[in-house]
């Protein structure tokens, strides 16, 4: 079946080559822009699924961490609370580098604690002991060609030594840089504020509880659940609708090429569905084949375009020439069984008509068709 | 000759544009097993459709065909029983251009068949007719007379009893149209298969033990050819 399903696709081998074609850039498309969405959801859904944090707090009407702004007394007021075992303050926020792109300031408290839940790992030097000391990232280091114990600057004179290097399974945190909670407020300009507030309580079944506490008694702060985080900022949910939106221009487009193709290819073979079910092919049989003729057309797309996806992406991280957080070093994997099960999809969508088309007749007028 | 026919039909009629064309009419017909009949009649006379009718590739308005003693409309699986029991010769080949006349003749074999059987009869039968040598070719590079040999070859490869060739020969030259009907008939000899040929062609007919003659869709006349070839000498 596979080979006549091959040498169908080679009967109109520009037709078939065009609409492969057609099929890898829109699937390479697809691959590249879900690499950048779902790298981001996953990193956060891994970042605050980890054991240990139950609630994070945020500014109520903030669209992203950075714009999320909770003053000092707050934090102080929610210490008090009994009920929380550990609040860890998180400040996220942006600073140029001389004339390159803005990165990503970390302020954290308590590195030590946080350090195995961001999966950081020192690659070289040590954590901070000093005010004016920072760790990089490795992916913001080798994009801006740094190295253990050099000085960077952020924004306007801020001059950082690098006290280290890390590593971690966050793509956005290598792309970033790390400092003691107070130095990033300093560096951020905020020095009474954090962005985010990471509690832990003493006894889980207390979570809903004590959520409904903070929201009652503290108007312009949210508390949720840690996995729901990503749905409370407006840029996030934009992000994540924006990847269902391609996944879905995706289908229509990839299904629209098919389809055309494999209606007049419908049109065109009803003749020769005449002819194989003379021989004794059943309908289902020359239906299955058509199908099948279109998934390898589609797989084959799929498997492009997810392999066009690594050439595409680096070319864009070296157009964009700076250190971009969302940006991933290859699509991941899941993509591709993503792609290759929206290929037999689109497969099935796209042939089933026209293979219905073409077997309709019964076989002696199918045998006297002319296209 | 009183055993069971092979094909029986019984009062058929087919008509064509919503029933104002009539192509058959009131059409009885047994034809028997290991026999050759040659059908015969001008253009337009209903030749192909009453093929097509005994070879399932289309029903009857009214009427009813058997095969073997099992009427047609018994039949579920038409696909099957075509490749089963019927090998079909048309006038154009009807190959599949784009494949090889190996994989033409593989994909008419029964799906019981390993592949290695499927590639054995298939080679044995493009031997047969004299193509063993362009078994990788495509239908589409080969010359008229070896499509049309290809296109016997594969109608053999299930060893149907019976074999529906319309206008075989209607398209390839003499000395092809010579080769097909030798393959056609020594085949039918040798797997003791039923030979139903639509022909104008008179020499084909002579060869026939039965020339069934039509004329507007009815059959004229039914003769065995002996009777017929003594009448036409007196």
């Amino acid at each position: 079946m596979f080979r006549y399903a091959f040498r169908n696709l080679l009967r109109s081998p520009l037709r078939s080559l065009f609409t492969l074609v057609s099929i890898i850039t829109i699937m390479a498309l697809y691959v590249l822009l879900q690499s950048v969405t779902s790298t981001f959801e996953q990193e956060l859904e891994r970042l605050f699924s980890h054991d240990g944090v139950e609630i994070i707090v945020q500014s109520r009407y903030a669209a992203t961490p950075v714009t999320s702004s909770i003053k000092a007394e707050i934090v102080d007021r929610l210490r008090s609370d009994e009920r929380i075992a550990a609040l860890e303050p998180l400040i996220v926020g942006r600073k140029r580098v001389a004339n390159r792109a803005s990165l990503f300031i970390f302020g954290i408290d308590d590195l030590a604690r946080v350090q195995s839940r961001l999966g950081m790992h020192l690659r070289d030097g040590h954590l901070f002991h000093q005010p004016n000391e920072e760790l990089v990232g490795e992916k913001t280091a080798q994009k801006l060609g740094l190295k253990l114990g050099d000085m960077l600057t952020l924004g306007e004179g801020e001059h950082m030594r690098i006290a280290g290097l890390f590593g971690s399974w966050l793509q956005f945190l290598d792309a970033a840089v790390v400092l003691p909670l107070a130095e990033a407020q300093r560096v951020l300009g905020k020095s009474a504020e954090v962005s985010l507030l990471l509690l832990r309580l003493h006894q889980n079944e207390e979570a809903s509880e004590v959520m409904e506490a903070i929201n009652r008694d503290f108007p312009e702060l949210t508390a949720v659940d840690a996995l729901s985080l990503p749905d409370q900022f407006g840029a996030i949910k934009t992000l994540y609708r924006f990847g269902e939106i391609v996944a879905i221009l995706t289908l229509i487009m990839s299904f629209a090429v098919m389809f055309n193709t494999f209606l007049l290819s419908g049109l065109e073979r009803t003749r020769e569905a005449g002819i194989l079910s003379a021989i004794g092919w059943s309908r289902g049989r020359i239906v299955m084949l058509m199908v099948l003729e279109a998934a390898m057309l589609c797989i084959g797309g799929a498997v492009g375009g997810f392999l066009l996806a690594f050439p595409l992406l680096m070319l864009l991280e070296q157009s964009f020439g700076e250190v971009y957080m969302y940006l991933p070093d290859a699509p991941s994997l899941f993509l591709l069984w993503h792609a290759l099960g929206m290929a037999v999809v689109i497969a099935l969508l796209s042939a089933l008509y026209p293979a219905l088309y073409a077997t309709r007749l019964a076989v002696a007028e199918a045998l006297r068709y002319e296209s | 000759m009183n055993r069971e026919p092979l094909i029986c039909l019984h009062n058929v009629a087919k008509r064509f544009d919503r029933g104002e064309t009539v192509a058959l009419e009131q059409i009885n017909l047994r034809l028997h097993s290991e026999r050759f009949y040659a059908l015969c009649g001008p253009s337009g006379c209903g030749k192909s459709t009453l093929l097509h009718l005994i070879g399932l590739l289309e029903w009857p308005d009214e009427g009813e065909i058997f095969y073997e003693g099992r009427s047609y409309r018994t039949i579920t699986e038409h696909a099957r029983f075509r490749r089963e029991s019927i090998g079909f010769v048309f006038q154009f080949h009807h190959l599949i251009p784009v494949w090889t006349l190996k994989e033409n003749m593989v994909a008419a074999m029964l799906p019981e068949c390993s592949g290695d059987n499927r590639e054995h009869r298939a080679l044995e039968l493009l031997d047969r007719v004299g193509l063993a040598h362009r078994a990788k070719a495509l239908a589409r590079d080969i010359s008229g007379g070896e499509r049309q040999r290809g296109a016997i070859a594969r109608a053999l490869v299930n060893r149907p009893k019976l074999i529906i060739a319309d206008e075989p020969t209607g398209n390839v030259d003499s000395v092809n149209a010579m080769r097909i009907m030798k393959l056609l008939q020594g085949y039918a000899l040798e797997e003791k298969a039923t030979l139903l040929i639509a022909t104008h062609d008179e020499g084909i007919a002579l060869s026939a033990d039965v020339r069934i003659g039509m004329q507007d869709g009815r059959i004229e006349s039914f003769k065995e050819m002996h009777d017929y070839c003594s009448s036409k000498d007196q």
